[in-house]
């Protein structure tokens, strides 16, 4: 199991919004986090990814027990994600947006720069060699001189993403990835979530699109008020009477 | 397409920029024309220039904008005055042992005020220049109250024309440790932080000990700057640690252009000499000048000269290349 | 004993100016989310008019006080239009910077025109004694006035629709904006407010300090620390510390020593970002 979610809980003064959520993710598996606005999904991503401290509950990254911790620890361990608001660094171009994803995995520093030493030369070459991959991957090359902010809303979604790949995951999180992206284009990022899955990173999504994410999952976890409603294959979570009750018959492919 | 990804040097049209620059500078002493006057002025504004690159390491670069780099500058001068005058402390040491001690000090005023952030950050560190010049003003066996601290210049020292050639060394020197630091994987972190500082945690950046870093970087550059002063006038008072020498610094660089190489020495440069050439006329006034230019770079021209260069140098670049892919696909 | 009390009093007329000037900072702050560094400026602007009309004017000192106030109301309602609105929307630290510029400029100007420090006439001569206590007259009028002046926002604050729109806007400055409030016209209201108040702290002690150019450069500071420590928006914050810190300062003057006593509120606020980074009050970022 890579992800162990035990009993975790958020309050923010008198509100849960988050209420002792359990759920687990195997290696090499696509998950799907589904529920409607305001149900928790987002705070759940913060809480696992560091950016929020839970009130109770465990998170476990491969036996390794990382709650609480700063979120450059856990990215560190192995855990990316991206945003709901596409979060990059703006004036900078694509490229040097991926160089800062993979910073973590380097060591250089001010001597390296400085003495341009063969360990400072090797980590900007192996820096190069995945930018150029990771474009090819995620079919970015055309935008990789111009800043970030100024790329079309679609490509923006994916250079996230790529972002957050250059740091060598083991489990990624994307926070509505197909966020207002038109329906031609969501099907360019699904086929990207499978290629990543295909290269042996574990994925989770949080999803709205109930249709978009049937056939990638394989398993969901539906979330309602801060509370898990139902976990398991897609078509079985449909069926659950609470779940279709939350989507008001969605589900249904 | 790999060449872009590698560590790009400045692109030819800069790169014939600087021969030309280095060439100016380097001969400038040799011009009969140049009087005695202009040559001190010349060597101060280098000297200063050397302060703004400190800034432009942890504001431009990695986004903090610390006001107290004036304090940090006496700071620096005082403890080479100190230890060359009374510890009687060999020359290079007596430098070396002034920036690393203004380095350590802004590495302990980092800890506690790096939490801060933005505007925050910027009221703490003024705080802290303020505090420093009181206590520098009141505690005269530290700062030799208005008799102030004497600094024992070296023979090789003595002529005006060497005196400016060492900060030319000094300035080149510093310009190339930023360079090589603003293109290196620990240039990727300070920007990261100045761009998005969340984004840059969640990719598994340390933040604060970057940011810490930076400024302690900054600060053994400041010192330098100081020492350099110190050396230059053979003498500092309790004055040199005015806060607002901070609002100068900052003064130059944006005007100059923050986040670029060329900037802050341009800036500093062309303001300092500006500020010297308008006395005559102006007077006390000249300061006005700078608080306006301020005003007016800040919300018209952020970029200040050389950023904003640079970006129309960018937009003609892209006009060009539009045109000639366009010639292309008409045949 | 007497000396405590008379030392508390002081304490008590210091901390007037810093609460007025304080009460200014924190409506900016909280409203605008400006980091109004030339509001001591202002206030330093504000004790040259009332050179400018009580001795070159020969007004007498009650009716040059009004009229410096709404001079100084517009003249922030220029700074508000010239400098700050055009970096609306702009990161936080720009607005900071165009201030420094301000600073710079208007201290200038005015040391240039008039380098060597005023005075003005005080209004009401001789000292009151009460209790043990002798006291200048004038520092009783700065108490008084700055107690006016306080109830005085406060009726406007809790009485008028404009001034519950300010307090509104204070307290919450996303959900008044969606509520459909006039962002420029708060801008400028704020702005006026603001620097009347600071206005009326320079005329309130004009009459027993000199005036000079760099009158409001260690006043903003401690102003500043006021406003992060009581809250930026809040101004029970910035009345409660504001007398708080005039009358530690009067105390550590009398008790301890007057050489350092700036550096006094500098170190409370160095420490206290230290240990809680967003202030003491937290809340906005």
């Amino acid at each position: 199991m890579l992800l162990e979610v035990k009993a975790l809980t958020k309050r923010f003064g008198g509100l849960v919004a988050v209420n002792k959520v359990d759920f687990d993710i195997e290696e090499g598996s696509i998950v799907g986090i589904i529920g409607p606005n305001g149900a928790g999904k987002t705070t759940l991503f913060n809480l696992i990814s560091g950016a929020l401290k839970p009130s109770e509950g465990r998170v476990i990254l491969d036996c390794e027990d990382v709650t609480g911790w700063r979120p450059y620890n856990i990215a560190r361990q192995g855990i990316a994600r991206t945003f709901q608001t596409t979060a990059l660094f703006e004036e900078l171009p694509a490229w040097v947006n991926l160089v800062i994803g993979y910073r973590m995995r380097t060591r250089s520093g001010l001597w390296d720069a400085l003495l341009m030493t063969p360990r400072g030369r090797r980590e900007k070459k192996e820096a190069s060699r995945k930018v150029m991959e990771i474009l090819a991957l995620t079919g970015l090359g055309e935008f990789a001189d111009q800043p970030a902010g100024s790329i079309p809303q679609e490509a923006q979604k994916r250079l996230a993403i790529a972002v957050a790949l250059m740091g060598e995951p083991r489990l990624l999180f994307l926070d509505e990835p197909t966020g207002g992206v038109g329906p031609g284009e969501t099907e360019g990022i699904i086929d990207l979530i499978n290629r990543i899955r295909d290269m042996g990173i574990t994925v989770c999504v949080i999803e709205h699109k109930m249709r978009m994410i049937m056939n990638l999952v394989d398993k969901i976890v539906a979330l309602n008020f801060g509370v898990k409603i139902a976990e398991g294959p897609p078509e079985k979570v449909c069926e659950e009477p609470s779940v279709i009750e939350a989507y008001l018959g969605e589900c249904i492919a | 397409m790999a060449e872009k990804v590698k560590a790009a040097g400045f692109g030819k049209a800069g790169f014939y920029l600087l021969v030309l620059a280095a060439a100016v500078l380097i001969g400038l002493p040799q011009l009969k024309i140049i009087r005695k006057g202009t040559l001190n002025v010349l060597t101060l504004a280098l000297i200063w220039a050397i302060a703004t690159m400190s800034l432009n390491l942890v504001l431009g670069y990695t986004g903090q904008a610390s006001l107290a780099h004036g304090a940090f500058l006496g700071i620096g001068a005082y403890m080479f005055g100190i230890m060359t005058h009374r510890v009687g402390m060999n020359f290079w040491l007596s430098l070396l042992v002034a920036c690393l001690m203004t380095a350590i000090i802004g590495l302990l005023i980092g800890l506690p005020s790096l939490r801060t952030k933005g505007p925050y950050f910027a009221i703490v560190t003024l705080c802290f220049n303020v505090i420093v010049f009181e206590v520098f003003k009141n505690w005269t066996w530290l700062s030799g109250g208005y008799q102030g601290q004497k600094v024992p210049r070296p023979t090789f020292l003595t002529e005006r024309w060497a005196r400016y050639y060492f900060a030319l060394a000094c300035l080149v020197l510093v310009i190339l440790v930023v360079r090589q630091i603003t293109k290196s994987l620990l240039g990727s972190s300070f920007i990261a932080i100045r761009s998005n500082e969340n984004l840059a945690e969640a990719l598994g950046i340390k933040t604060f000990s970057t940011k810490l870093f930076s400024l302690t970087i900054s600060c053994f550059i400041v010192g330098l700057a100081g020492s350099l002063l110190a050396l230059y006038n053979g003498f500092v008072d309790y004055t040199i640690t005015n806060y607002l020498y901070s609002f100068y610094i900052l003064i130059y660089l944006l005007i100059g252009g923050a986040a670029t190489l060329s900037g802050p020495v341009v800036g500093t440069v062309g303001l300092y000499w500006l500020l010297w050439l308008i006395e005559s006329w102006v007077g006390e006034f000249r300061y006005l000048m700078f608080g306006l230019l301020l005003i007016v770079v800040i919300i018209y021209f952020p970029r200040g000269v050389v950023g904003g260069l640079k970006q129309f140098w960018d937009w003609l670049r892209r006009q060009y290349h539009g045109r000639v892919q366009t010639e292309g696909e008409g045949a | 004993m007497s000396f405590f009390f008379n030392q508390l009093l002081i304490g008590i007329q210091l901390g007037s100016q810093y609460v007025l000037v304080a009460l200014g900072l924190t409506l900016i702050f909280g409203i605008l989310d400006i980091s109004h560094f030339a509001h001591g400026h202002m206030y330093m602007i504000g004790a040259y008019m009332l050179y400018i009309v009580m001795v070159l004017g020969r007004i007498n000192y009650w009716l040059a006080l009004i009229i410096v106030m709404a001079a100084l109301a517009v003249g922030g309602m220029l700074v508000d239009r010239l400098v700050y609105r055009p970096l609306r929307g702009q990161p936080h630290i720009n607005g900071f910077i165009a201030a420094i510029g301000l600073i710079l400029f208007l201290e200038t100007l005015v040391r240039g025109i008039q380098p060597e420090a005023l005075r003005v006439p005080k209004p009401i001569e001789g000292t009151l004694s009460f209790a043990g206590i002798n006291m200048e007259a004038q520092r009783v009028v700065i108490i008084f006035g700055a107690i006016l002046m306080i109830v005085l926002l406060q009726l406007f604050i809790k009485r008028t629709r404009l001034g519950t729109a300010i307090e509104a806007m204070a307290q919450d400055r996303e959900g008044a904006a969606l509520v459909g409030i006039n962002v420029n016209r708060m801008s400028a209201l704020t702005f006026a407010i603001a620097t009347a108040l600071a206005a009326a702290a320079a005329a309130l002690i004009a009459p027993l300090a000199f005036i000079a150019p760099e009158m409001g450069s260690v006043l903003i500071l401690k102003a500043f620390v006021i406003v992060v420590i009581g809250g930026l928006g809040s101004m029970k914050g910035a009345i409660v510390g504001g007398y708080l810190l005039g009358v530690l300062e009067a105390m550590a003057i009398a008790y301890i020593s007057s050489a350092y006593k700036d550096v006094f509120a500098f170190g409370i606020l160095i420490l206290i970002l230290a240990i809680r980074p967003t202030g003491l009050f937290g809340g906005r970022e």
